[in-house]
């Protein structure tokens, strides 16, 4: 415990330096929010991957593993084609808009505050929601190394995360995404080999899953459930407000592109360590209280206790640091959408960064007061927030980049129907009508809503930033 | 020891290979408790005789066993309830010596004794006995088939990834080409 504590101590200083040396940087809206649009593709792709591999991973992901066996890992790739998309239909085009929020782009696109209020106040719902889900699985990891009770240790990965976002802004953000990377990806190397060896190598924990239940070693999750899932996230993905904003805070067209491929390198070799691990876990410890704990137990028990610390400190990381993606992201809503360009437009660039900074501590007490009631297992959580995710933005942002026939009105109704469809048909008791996941239902509703109202709307003329995008 | 009441009375270990257990035996209170044995592929179930355990009217139940291996590197399986149990595991060098343990991590206590508190108990204890036949003497010999498709899919899916990023590289660049 000593060891922990004393290597989570070292990382808040590595981010209070980090957050120190870059405060300079961050005192306008451009450099706190989007990093002065100064990142490459090695850091850039750091960054994306460390908004995307949450706490719903090192934590939740691991669980699911532990509980469903290999299948799940098929969303890696899966998920890989929303950043295809991503890829293609969306990033260039955001990198060329050069705004600093995802509502910049609404509002510039269709005109007028209501797109841009609907798509903010969308944000502190969604965001609150995927918070939730990183102080929970802190505070699971805080709560088993140290024995402390839930509010304390949520209260304190809170705390670590609201106070380096507070302190860097999207340029610590950036680099704490770089030494997540270095973090997730070495502790792993050093944990897989171990657990490998001593499980008797991988036929060895095959054949032991296989006799637990076949399918642990076949198909627990059918592909279309794989498939919702993954698009779910994937699509969400290529419209998330936090990605979007890791877009801007990008150099060019180029660096995007590449930024999305070193992504997919960093995401493949966490993507089979969390394979390994849930697996491992299984056969090591097959009755634990609950699949949530098998990243816990393995880095405080299972492994020797030099590794299992990087192991549990590289998943501190991962918690705080997405933690701070969408804190900064909320912050971005809040300051710069709400404050900023409706409350008083005449703000100065030092009252806009103030108030979004006090939008992080103010956002941080609500998600952190919703761990406490522990919602459901931590990637059910995440997955959730992404199927409201990709049901409210894609279909807007992607029909908005590349149909000039899109209307104002047709993007407001397409984001309120696809989200009111999504959480409707969530409510609804399972299995789902028709077989339909809300994902599926949330993103048709938007798609129909969309082309529909903007074809029964009139087309408004563009702007020139627009002219020049579509 | 395992506390009885709403605990399962079924428990399970994960056999390991050249390690021998032997002389198993349940004890509620001073009534022996008859057992059955099922193989499931590496795991061996063992059914208790819930008539006889009724009947002992005990609150709790020592599991004993003896363990026989010849490496120097050695799993010793725990058997344990088929439910989450928390435990708190002791070592001690004794005979057969133990030099360290492995796998979970213990923490020394006295000399040549480690504790480990645990939030569920681990299939195996990993222990270094400082000497013995070397590690990777022995391994055990799986049936064709006995991972059942784990191997092919895992293949597939790291293959999958292995082929999708210089992929993914090679389309990048040709576009920054093209622009």
């Amino acid at each position: 415990m000593t060891l922990f504590f004393g290597l989570v101590g070292l990382y808040l200083a590595a981010v209070c330096v980090i957050g120190l040396t870059q405060y300079h940087k961050t005192q306008d809206e451009a450099g706190f929010l989007v990093a002065g649009r100064t990142l490459g593709p090695v850091v850039g792709g750091a960054t994306l991957m460390a908004n995307q591999v949450s706490a719903g991973t090192t934590i939740g992901i691991v669980g699911f593993h532990y509980f469903s066996g290999i299948s799940y890992a098929w969303t890696w790739p899966l998920v890989w084609v929303g950043w295809l998309v991503a890829a293609i239909f969306v990033a260039p085009k955001m990198r060329d808009f050069a705004g600093v929020t995802l509502p910049d782009f609404f509002a510039v696109r269709f005109g007028g505050t209501a797109t841009r209020l609907l798509a903010a106040i969308s944000i502190l719902v969604v965001y609150t929601v995927l918070l939730t889900a990183q102080f929970q699985a802190g505070g699971i990891l805080f709560g088993l190394v140290s024995g402390w009770r839930a509010p304390e240790a949520i209260a304190l990965v809170a705390a670590i995360t609201a106070l380096y976002t507070v302190l860097g802004g999207m340029y610590g953000n950036a680099y704490v995404g770089l030494l997540k990377a270095g973090l997730l990806i070495g502790s792993y190397a050093l944990a897989v080999p171990f657990l490998l060896r001593h499980l008797g190598g991988l036929q060895e924990i095959g054949a032991a899953l296989h006799a637990i239940d076949p399918r642990l070693t076949a198909q627990w999750f059918s592909w279309r459930e794989l498939i919702v899932i993954s698009m779910a996230i994937g699509l969400g993905l290529a419209a998330a407000p936090y990605e979007i904003a890791a877009i801007y805070a990008m150099q060019s067209r180029r660096a995007v592109r590449l930024a999305i491929g070193w992504s997919f390198v960093f995401q493949a070799l966490i993507g089979v360590g969390v394979l390994i691990f849930g697996l491992s876990m299984r056969v090591a410890v097959p009755y634990l209280p609950e699949p949530d704990l098998a990243t816990p137990v393995l880095g405080l028990s299972i492994l020797p206790p030099a590794i299992g610390m990087l192991v549990l400190l590289a998943a501190v990381v991962t918690i705080t640091r997405t933690g701070g993606a969408i804190l900064l992201t909320v912050a971005s809503a809040v300051s710069h959408d709400l404050y900023g360009e409706v409350l008083k437009p005449d703000s100065t660039q030092r009252q806009r960064v103030l108030a979004g900074r006090l939008a992080v501590v103010a956002f941080t007490l609500v998600p952190a007061w919703l761990a406490l009631a522990k919602l459901d297992l931590v990637n059910f959580v995440v997955i959730y927030a992404a199927k409201l995710m990709v049901s409210f933005f894609f279909v807007p942002l992607v029909g908005g980049l590349h149909w000039k026939r899109a209307t104002g009105a047709g993007a407001f109704a397409g984001m309120l129907g696809g989200a009111v469809a999504c959480l409707a048909w969530s409510l609804l008791p399972k299995p789902y009508p028709l077989g339909l996941d809300p994902a599926e239902v949330g993103v048709a509703a938007s798609a129909a809503l969309f082309f529909g109202v903007s074809l029964a709307t009139a087309t408004p003329p563009s702007s020139p930033p627009m002219r020049h995008l579509l | 020891m395992f506390p009885l009441g709403a605990a399962p009375r079924d428990f399970v270990y994960f056999s390991q290979p050249c390690v021998e257990v032997r002389a198993l035996r349940f004890v509620a209170g001073s009534v022996a408790i008859p057992s059955t044995e099922r193989g499931r592929g590496p795991w061996v179930d063992l059914m208790l005789d819930s008539a006889a355990l009724a009947s002992s009217q005990a609150e709790s139940l020592l599991v004993g066993y003896e363990v026989g291996s010849s490496l120097r590197i050695t799993s010793i399986p725990i058997i344990m309830p088929t439910a989450p149990s928390a435990a708190t595991l002791a070592l001690e060098a004794g005979a057969p010596r133990v030099a360290r343990p492995v796998l979970p991590h213990f923490t020394p206590a006295d000399s040549g004794r480690w504790t480990a508190r645990l939030a569920a108990l681990p299939s195996v204890v990993r222990v270094d006995r400082g000497q013995g036949d070397p590690p990777g003497s022995c391994a055990r010999i799986l049936e064709p088939g006995a991972a059942g498709t784990f191997g092919l899919r895992l293949g597939v899916f790291l293959a999958t990834l292995a082929l999708w990023v210089p992929l993914y590289f090679w389309w990048a660049l040709r576009q920054d080409r093209g622009a």
